[in-house]
């Protein structure tokens, strides 16, 4: 009933609004659906598709939409909306699957790490019952969820990704290693970004055997897409060079298009290095500190290459909701969250208004609306820090036994409790 | 020490809707004090390129103004005009001129007023090409065109000086050679419709128009459009006095430079111009805020606005006594000026300012100069909300934990947002389910739509007694913490596209919020009757009827109702037609704002009942707390 109501909502909107008037403010190069419609139309022409500069998905990604569009009674890429709406049911499928597996994951820890907890703590210990209780509002946060409203009316493809990232988690909370690494292989090889789950994946398990079944992967869907493409390797130019080198400056819904625009050209392979390099560097750490939760690892690593990749995709944002909420047993170790979520509220509202000031009535500037994606970005890395923050500070009082320590003055208790969370909290960075 | 601070704090917040309410008169007596000379700027030319009066005016061909005069005196009947005869002789004149002339064809249907009928219109256009540069960017001087037949009750605001005159001026500029932007002189049938259908062909973009325009392309086209201004005048030396204006769709403004422009040529010549018909200085302020509130042009130059043209609209005041030819003289002579001022553009308007208020024709206010009242409002806003959740929202106790039994306080609360946001929705989609009904039982449409308005406001009023669980299972600190917070994220939005109406807005809105829990020295009964009194008066409804009473000069109740159906329809229709704002946002975020205050009064006069409502809270804590970054939008 949920996704009924979730598709009859995006329904209404699409009648309400053109996809033009939301993919302006919301969509990104490498997700739009114009791409496909753009490969169709060079296709016909005879002309190599990646010759061009609008396609930016891989060749078995486009065949596949393409095959749904034909499957569904398009014949030029016209029934998008069917076919995105196909993909989120079964991303909501994936979705409802990583919750059971991740539930059983939850349980299977918490069995395992018990006899180390503090006996004080058993009352926050999680139960079956509470975790599938989440079932209802993690789905109805994603059907519901104005970002992924956004995306769908703008017609955006991420779905497809979506769908291979939340298997791969599901996989992965199962403990398959195998087949998460295989997935993690396709979800790269659609987008990139999604590589840093290799991390997780590797810690969760045996990594000589992930390791193999990813490059075999990979290689293998390499390999086919330059069969597709004609024995060309044009394709891996316009999807991957462009996902890092972000050579399209189209304002959107990211942080890159402003900084490479501002920068002076000769710095502008500095720039991309670096923005690269704060993708990369914070793994490292992450993936020590995290090592023994690789479910949680593979979350935190994913959600902070969606919020910080030069083109970050607003359905991803709808996901990232998702899985925070799945984490319910963290909510009431998460201070300040109230603050970062009004904080995307107000980014919410105001990116259209000063997307349409600065290009309608010129009555703003491109720095208005560049300043709500900052506003957007900065709050989401605020939940996201949170989020680590709150993982250990539970962890901690698993640990150590629950909020009001058994000293003798109130205020002492705070000021120790608050210690190790700021300890942890350097040792996070 | 700390703890010291966080008890002068606290202190502090205790008193917050006192100071919210000092907040709220300090921002109404700066505006007041903003419209003093004192505190605001005489206006300035920022474009150095325009210079406007620094040539000499060569127009002196009174004899073309008033043989047009003559020619279209005989010719600008409304059967002509139905006909398109005039804008056939329009074509032809202006192509003995020499001008890239055309006309064009428009078919207007509006099925929610006109029924099966379509209108047709016919504009006529004639295109001056520059001398001196390639043809990439043009001027646009346009009239409406409106006949009436002497001794009918529109007489007065026939244009037929306007087109005089900018047939004379056609010919005039064709002789000029120092032109370096084509000029279009444009003549528009049927007020807004005509506009917006050329305005559209023009930039290739008619497809946007369909289905209620329909328009023929045109033959002839110009460069990107850099300045417009609009021209109304009946006779042709109605140029003593004149009306400028200025507000467009939105509410958006031109760019100063432009207005300035158009000021300093007019007091070279000693043309007196007005704004809003008003001198007294509070006053014009408000009235200027009123009209951007309005949403609606204030006269035709506003459609070009939305385009990011500049423009400005002149229309004739009275009548002068005698047609003197000095006046006629003047009348050409204000626009060459004008127009050679804007010919030495280099670059689009961008140096002066977008956002101002105008206190007076030739002083204004700057954007942050007149933004801290509006700011100052949302402090006492923002004040509320930090008191609610200073206090926490523990039952009673403020220190158990606030922030793990956060999660039982939002469901509830995101479960209202959601409910006021539907009534705004229903708000917005069901007019013209309203008129169509209202059809069926041939009343109005404008007092269809307003009873359905008032049966939507009623209905919104009402749930609260519809359901009473939900108001009782909200926490009253976590309730207020909801309006405040998107009572003041509604007026920041709203305050970036149009200023006029978040202010003249939260005015009512945000003391209403502020107290809508009320003081608790009252006896609680009037405490909830004052209280529903002063929020029923705030809703948007209340503010449209009060207004209207207001602005008859609380004379009449009748003439107040129709009033307020004109000016619902109006919000209504010119949301769909020309794009304005207004009537959304009245429907998706002041009107849900109003319904979470009104809620507010419920839940504080119906305590909710200790145990059972803590026990559900906790029951709903584990179902609903996730639900909140997806809902609480």
């Amino acid at each position: 009933a949920l996704c009924l109501a979730g598709c009859l909502c995006r329904l209404a909107l699409r009648a309400w609004l053109t996809p033009q008037s939301v993919r302006a403010w919301s969509s990104s190069p490498v997700e739009s659906w114009t791409a496909v419609r753009e490969y169709l139309a060079l296709r016909r022409a005879g002309v190599d598709p990646y010759d061009g500069s609008a396609l930016h998905l891989p060749p078995l990604s486009l065949r596949l939409m393409l095959a749904a569009d034909s499957l569904l009674g398009g014949g030029d890429g016209d029934r998008a909306w069917l076919v995105l709406l196909a993909l989120e049911l079964a991303g909501c499928l994936a979705l409802k699957r990583l919750l059971r597996e991740f539930g059983a994951y939850t349980l299977r820890r918490q069995a395992a790490n018990v006899a180390s907890y503090c006996s004080a703590s058993v009352p926050m210990l999680l139960s079956g019952d509470s975790l599938r209780r989440l079932r209802l509002p993690v789905i109805a946060a994603y059907w519901f969820n104005p970002y992924s409203l956004v995306a769908s009316v703008a017609e955006a493809t991420t779905p497809l990704s979506n769908l291979v990232v939340l298997l791969c988690l599901a996989e992965l909370c199962r403990g398959r290693v195998g087949f998460a690494a295989a997935l993690c292989a396709a979800a790269a090889y659609h987008g990139l970004y999604p590589l840093c789950l290799i991390v997780p994946i590797c810690l969760a398990g045996p990594a000589r055997p992930a390791l193999l079944a990813f490059a075999g992967t990979l290689a293998c869907l390499l390999a086919a897409s330059y069969m597709l493409t004609g024995g060309s390797w044009a394709y891996l130019q316009s999807v991957y060079a462009f996902h890092a080198l972000a050579p399209d400056h189209t304002p959107g819904f990211s942080l890159s298009w402003y900084l490479f625009c501002e920068a002076f050209d000769h710095f502008r392979s500095l720039f991309q290095a670096v923005f690269q390099a704060n993708l990369v560097c914070v793994l490292a750490p992450l993936a020590i500190r995290f090592r023994s939760d690789p479910c949680f690892l593979a979350v935190i690593c994913w959600a902070y290459t969606a919020i910080f990749k030069p083109y970050c995709c607003v359905s991803e944002q709808a996901l990232i909701a998702c899985v925070f909420i799945m984490h319910a047993q963290l909510h009431a170790h998460m201070r300040r969250a109230l603050l970062a979520i009004i904080l995307l509220i107000v980014a919410f509202v105001l990116a259209p208004i000063m997307h349409h000031l600065w290009l309608y009535p010129g009555s703003a500037n491109s720095n208005f609306y560049f300043a709500i994606s900052l506003l957007h970005c900065t709050a989401m890395a605020l939940l996201l820090y949170l989020f680590c923050i709150a993982y250990l500070k539970r962890e901690f009082l698993l640990h150590h036994g629950p909020q009001p320590l058994k000293f003798s003055d109130g205020t002492e208790a705070k000021i120790v409790l608050q210690a190790p969370t700021v300890k942890l909290l350097f040792v996070n960075n | 020490m700390t703890g010291k601070i966080e008890t002068t704090i606290k202190v502090f917040l205790s008193y917050h809707r006192f100071v919210g309410i000092l907040l709220i008169v300090g921002a109404i007596g700066y505006m007041v004090m903003l419209s003093d000379p004192q505190f605001n700027n005489r206006c300035y030319i920022s474009e150095k390129a325009l210079s406007p009066g620094v040539v000499e005016e060569q127009f002196n061909q009174v004899n073309f103004i008033n043989d047009y005069y003559a020619d279209v005196q005989k010719m600008y009947t409304v059967k002509n005009l139905e006909s398109g005869k005039f804008q056939k002789w329009l074509e032809e004149e202006m192509q003995k001129i020499g001008l890239d002339a055309y006309t064009q064809n428009f078919t207007f249907s509006y099925p929610l007023i006109l029924g099966e009928k379509k209108l047709q219109g016919i504009n006529a256009v004639g295109i001056s090409r520059a001398y001196r540069a390639a043809r990439t960017e043009a001027l646009v001087l346009m009239t409406p065109l409106r006949a009436a037949d002497s001794g009918a009750a529109s007489h007065e605001r026939r244009t037929d000086g306007s087109v005089a005159l900018m047939l004379a001026l056609a010919k005039f500029f064709r002789r000029q050679t120092h032109w370096a932007k084509d000029t279009i002189f444009l003549f528009t049938e049927m007020e807004t419709v005509g506009l917006q259908a050329w305005l559209y062909a023009h930039h290739g973009e008619s497809s946007l128009l369909k289905p209620s325009i329909s328009v023929s392309d045109p033959p002839h086209r110009s460069g990107s459009i850099q300045a417009a201004v609009a021209l109304e005048f009946a006779g042709v030396s109605g140029w003593q006095r004149a009306r400028l204006h200025v507000e467009g769709v939105n509410g958006v403004l031109p760019n100063l430079d432009l207005v300035n422009t158009v000021v300093r040529i007019a007091g070279k010549h000693g043309v007196r111009l007005e704004l809003h018909g008003s001198d007294r200085q509070p006053a014009l302020l408000l009235r200027s805020l009123l009209y951007q509130a309005s949403g609606s042009p204030a006269s035709l130059h506003g459609l070009f606005l939305p385009f990011d043209i500049p423009a400005v609209g002149l229309s004739g005041e009275g009548r002068a006594a005698s047609s003197s030819s000095s006046a006629t003289r003047t009348a050409g002579a204000v626009v060459e000026a004008i127009w050679r001022s804007l010919n030495n553009l280099q670059e689009r308007f961008h140096q002066s300012f977008f956002f101002y208020a105008l206190p007076a024709i030739d002083r204004y206010v700057s954007i942050g100069d007149y933004t801290p009242p509006l700011g100052v409002v949302l402090l006492a806003l923002a004040l509320a909300a930090i008191d609610s959740l200073v206090v926490g929202f523990g039952d009673g106790d403020a220190s158990t934990k606030p922030k793990s039994a956060g999660g039982g306080v939002v469901g509830p609360v995101a479960r209202l947002c959601v409910m006021a946001g539907c009534f705004g929705l229903l708000a917005l989609v069901a007019p013209a389910y309203f008129i169509r009904t209202a059809a069926a039982f041939r009343i109005d449409p404008g007092a269809g739509m307003l009873i359905g308005l008032l049966a939507v406001q009623a209905m919104a009023a009402a749930f609260p007694l519809m359901f009473p669980n939900m108001i009782v299972a909200c926490h009253p600190g976590a309730l207020r913490l909801a309006a405040c917070l998107s009572l003041g994220l509604s007026l920041g939005a709203v305050s970036l596209v149009n200023f006029g109406l978040a202010f003249l807005s939260a005015l009512p809105l945000a003391p209403v919020c502020l107290l809508a829990a009320g003081p608790d020295r009252l006896p609680a009964v009037l405490r909830f009757g004052i209280g529903a009194v002063a929020l029923a008066a705030a809703s948007p409804i209340g503010l449209l009827l009060g207004g209207c009473y207001a602005a008859g000069g609380a004379r009449s109740l009748v003439s107040a109702w129709t009033c307020a159906e004109y000016g619902a329809l109006q919000g209504y229709v010119e949301g769909q037609l020309l794009g304005s704002f207004t009537y959304r946002l009245n429907c998706l975020m002041l009107l849900p704002c109003w319904l979470l205050a009104w809620c507010q009064l419920f839940a504080r006069a119906w305590p909710r009942p200790a145990a059972p409502a803590a026990a559900a809270a906790a029951a709903e804590e584990t179902s609903t707390e996730s639900e909140e970054p997806a809902k609480d939008k």
